[in-house]
């Protein structure tokens, strides 16, 4: 496998906002793995919320411009998640498809950025972290990494090298927890019953923690645990192999 | 269909491919699927299974005659009071003589002459309590039986009785509908109806619970000959 | 004409959501149903190829539609039948009922056809005089019960056994015996149907497939009551999408390899039923004509557009069993005989978004009716092509419409968005009690109806980001 010495992060606006220690979980693995991490800072959204709400526009002006950031450098771009990542590898091609300028290199930032636990085993070769951890934790596979991206097995074999953690089988754990961006707000009650069903096998399965590898479903599936005053937390996989800051 | 009406059809779908968007279109037809998975080595006991399975049954006589396969119908239709036999024409039967053979047990035989529609006659057919056909292929694959219809070879042998026996050369075996409708598409023409039985009649309309016999035979057996 | 949505969408699931009898009874038969497929498609080696090709078979016979329709025409009248291109829903029934009328029919017996749903064909059948019989069972309940169907291949999975039990008592005076379990039942559909059957003169079916190089119907079920309505009445009146052609027999064996399978786990349905014309001089049964309907009904509509994948459809129901939508809302919910997410896409791509513009919304995109779908259409990417296209019909909620256009272009300036976040992340503090917030404002309320919003960090990752880069040797760096 080719060396990848240095990679840029596309943060995603929930990391930066609302988990950012996902985010700096993300840089120091991939930097104690021997990967420089360039951070645009630049960056804002990717677009998504507004390319499925059906405004076009809206969303190819910030797949330009989230194009235009991650083009001034030739390094592969990793993203700790499956669902903005789904956004750049495959909508963006699409979205892009009839502009003269940016079709061309939509498809060049698509075929050099990865999900982040696909950047780590497919990518880097990388399955054991060397991590410890503990307590019991049940994989919840997110729709867009799963079905657009074809995330597996990886999230799952990155968790079982980890020292000390104990994997039980979350039931149901490919159904969607009805988060689906604005369908949470604007058909709140269908999203509500699908997020209760996810809660009661969340609840049954008898983990500590959930983890999965979008925030944005971390956001939704904590959201409904702390209204229930469920004590299990959701964390992204990246929480779970963070070595700490070394100083 | 009036010249202009199918000129107005041309048009309106000629317009509308226009401006089509059709994913994975490609110019030539595709034609039929050619498997490249090796068949099954017994076809016959993967027919027996697949058949078995969905709650049909397959028999062998002890001798391939007229008397010992109306003894095994007599065996399968039971010591029911009214022994009624709704039959193909002998010479769509693959053993002659059947019939006869039925009278000789106590059969009442039942000979479809053409459906003149509702009225007596075809209430009388209505009450037969066999149905004994042919069949022009069998389907490992699925445990399917192949009937095309044709002077002689009604279709209401194997629709309306409650039990459907079929008579059928070993030598039918196929191994599936796509390779029979593969190598043999002029089947579907031979008659005006080709129906390919997969078990007895059943539904699972109600909570996906399975119940059988509902419209067509609750019971289908093949007596191989 | 087009089926008008009830009663607004939003009331409508509100009230299936609130059915608790509904929502066990939809988990526990979509589950097992589910099963079933994936079952019957582990049996099938190379199952993957055979829904590739499928796909191939679909996609190339809707891009030269016009050709085999012209073919299939051609066939199925050398065969004797005929044939009646119907444009709109109005022509198809007045080409029915004045086929009946011009016969002196009376009595028609009908098998499942989603297509005569859409239309309302037995409405206007009865209103010209006609009896009408639904004979599949689960459609014979729907007649009873004044319901309607609320899934394509099985219309009473919103009915528990019970509830038939109670229907059958009700409607048909049965006794405890005759509706003591499922297969007492179905003992006595057949007793009660029979009789219809043997006297109907006049017999309505549906079309799974027509074969346009020799004129051939398909149709597929389980019961025997296709073959009994196809074979027993003078007349056979076939009504079928002008999208459901296969071009030659050998196609029609690749898609029936992966319909059943699919649908309900069979390898086939029990009855695969090939029929090639009207009973021929010398044959002893069948129908002595056979009338073809080809209804369009919108359908050359979606084939000129960006929704014409939706048409590669061949009505297998899947992508219903596998939604978490359908399976909580079940099929009324949508309000059209398309439910789930094939019907999320054919509903209003067929009929306009006036009626029916909440239906793309009524997903959250999870991609799995794509995963199960036999010939792999791309539901999702179609509900967002439809979204647009209500965006651009200017049919969203303005607070979104705007929403959206304020965080473009906050978004698309690094500096301000990085304001903003500032300044979104104080908001949420002043709402939030320890860490989280239980109400949120204005039309975000739906998000606080079950769960709680976390606050947004003081100091975001690219906060983080800059302050320990500029701790490192080199500052920093971007
Ligand atoms: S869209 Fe696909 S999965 Fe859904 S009913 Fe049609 S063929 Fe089946």
């Amino acid at each position: 496998m080719p060396r990848i010495a240095r990679v840029q992060l596309l943060v995603t606006c929930l990391v930066d906002r609302l988990f950012p220690e996902t985010g700096m979980a993300v840089v120091r693995i991939l930097e104690k793995l021997g990967v420089a991490v360039d951070c645009p800072a630049a960056q804002t959204c990717c677009g998504q919320p507004a390319f499925n709400a059906g405004f076009r526009d809206d969303a190819r002006a910030l797949a330009r411009h989230t194009v235009d950031v991650f083009s001034a450098s030739p390094a592969p771009v990793v993203i700790p998640s499956g669902s903005c990542g789904d956004m750049v590898i495959h909508q963006y091609a699409a979205l892009l498809a009839d502009d003269p300028v940016y079709a061309t290199r939509a498809r060049d930032l698509a075929a050099r950025t990865f999900e982040f636990t696909q950047f780590l085993v497919e990518q880097l070769g990388v399955t054991d972290l060397g991590r410890t951890g503990e307590g019991t934790v049940a994989y919840h596979a997110c729709c867009h990494g799963l079905r657009g991206l074809g995330i597996r097995d990886q999230p799952t074999t990155l968790i079982d090298h980890v020292d000390g953690l104990t994997r039980v089988p979350l039931p149901e754990h490919d159904v969607c927890c009805g988060f689906g961006g604005l369908f949470a707000v604007k058909m709140s009650d269908i999203s509500s019953a699908m997020l209760a069903r996810k809660l009661d096998c969340i609840e049954r399965c008898g983990a500590s923690t959930i983890a999965v590898t979008d925030v944005s479903c971390a956001m939704h599936m904590a959201g409904g645990l702390h209204r229930r005053g469920s004590p299990v937390t959701v964390r992204h996989v990246a929480d779970l192999l963070d070595p700490g800051d070394p100083s | 269909m009036s010249p202009e009406a199918r000129q107005q059809m041309r048009d309106i779908l000629r317009t509308a491919l226009k401006t089509a968007v059709l994913p994975g279109a490609t110019p030539d037809a595709p034609g039929g699927y050619h498997r490249t998975d090796a068949e099954p080595a017994d076809l016959l006991a993967r027919f027996t299974t697949e058949l078995e399975t969905v709650g049909g049954a397959v028999h062998v006589p002890p001798a391939i005659d007229a008397d010992h396969v109306a003894a095994l119908i007599a065996d399968i239709a039971g010591d029911t009071a009214s022994r009624h036999a709704l039959l193909w024409d002998d010479a769509h039967l693959p053993v002659p003589g059947v019939a006869n053979a039925l009278v000789a047990r106590g059969f009442v035989i039942s000979r479809q002459e053409a459906d003149a529609g509702p009225g007596p006659a075809r209430d009388a057919l209505a009450t037969a309590t066999v149905g004994v056909t042919g069949a022009d292929a069998m389907l490992a694959e699925t445990g399917s039986l192949v009937l095309v219809s044709g002077p002689g070879r009604g279709r209401l042998a194997s629709l309306l009785p409650p039990i459907h026996v079929a008579l059928v050369e070993r030598t039918r075996l196929v191994r599936s509908l796509p390779d029979l409708l593969l190598t043999r598409p002029d089947l579907a023409e031979a008659g005006s109806n080709l129906i390919c039985i997969t078990g007895p009649s059943r539904t699972a309309d109600i909570e996906h619970t399975l119940s059988r016999g509902v419209h067509g035979p609750g019971e289908v057996h093949v007596i191989l000959v | 004409m087009t089926t008008p949505a009830p009663q607004p969408f939003h009331q409508r699931t509100e009230a299936a959501l609130a059915d608790a009898h509904l929502n066990q009874t939809l988990r526990r038969v979509t589950a097992r149903v589910l099963d079933s497929r994936t079952a019957g498609l582990e049996r099938l080696p190379a199952s993957d190829d055979w829904r590739d090709h499928a796909r191939r078979i679909r996609a190339h016979t809707l891009a030269h539609l016009d050709r085999y329709l012209d073919e299939f025409v051609t066939n199925v009248e050398a065969r004797g039948g005929h044939v009646h291109y119907a444009r709109t829903a109005e022509d198809a029934v007045t080409y029915v009922t004045d086929l009946a009328r011009a016969r002196g029919l009376t009595k028609a017996v009908k098998s499942k056809s989603m297509i005569s749903e859409e239309i309302h064909l037995n409405d206007h059948l009865e209103r010209a005089g006609l009896q009408v019989v639904e004979t599949d069972l689960g459609e014979w309940v729907v007649q009873l019960a004044q319901d309607h169907p609320s899934h394509v291949i099985m219309p009473i999975i919103h009915k528990s056994a019970s509830d038939v039990a109670d229907l059958f008592r009700r409607t048909l005076g049965a006794t405890d015996e005759e509706v003591a379990d499922v297969p007492a039942m179905t003992k006595l559909a057949r007793a009660r149907l029979r009789p219809e059957f043997l006297s109907a003169d006049l017999g309505i079916s549906g079309v799974n497939f027509g074969v346009a190089g020799t004129g051939t119907l398909c149709i597929c079920t389980n019961e025997g009551n296709g073959r009994l309505v196809t074979t027993l009445p003078r007349v056979h009146v076939a009504m079928m999408g002008i999208e459901r052609l296969v071009p030659d027999i050998p196609s029609l064996g690749t898609v029936l390899q992966v319909l059943a399978r699919s649908a309900t786990g069979q390898n086939l349905t029990v009855y695969t039923n090939l029929l090639t014309g009207p009973r021929r001089p010398d044959e002893f049964d069948g129908p002595e004509e056979l009338h073809v309907v080809l209804v369009d009904n919108g359908r050359s509509t979606v084939l000129g557009s960006t929704e014409a994948e939706i048409l590669y459809c061949i009505r297998c129901g899947a992508c219903l069993n596998v939604c978490p939508v359908y399976q909580q809302i079940g099929g009324h919910a949508y309000g059209s005989v398309y439910p789930g997410p094939v019907g999320a896409v054919l509903t209003p791509a067929l009929w306009g978004q006036d009626e029916w513009t909440d239906l793309p919304h009524a997903s959250s995109l999870c991609g799995a009716c794509r995963e199960v779908c036999p010939v792999r259409i791309d539901i999702p990417r179609m509900l967002l092509t439809l979204r647009a296209k209500g965006v651009d019909e200017g049919r969203a909620p303005s607070w979104i419409g705007q929403g959206l256009a304020m965080f473009r272009r906050v978004a698309a300036r690094p500096w301000l968005f990085g304001a903003a976040g500032r300044a979104a992340a104080f908001g949420t503090r002043l709402l939030a009690s320890r860490g989280w917030i239980r109400r949120l404002p204005g039309p975000l309320a739906g998000w606080t109806a079950s769960r709680d919003f976390p606050v947004m960090a003081g100091d975001s990752f690219q906060d983080r980001w800059k302050k320990r880069q500029t701790g490192k040797p080199g500052g920093p760096q971007s």
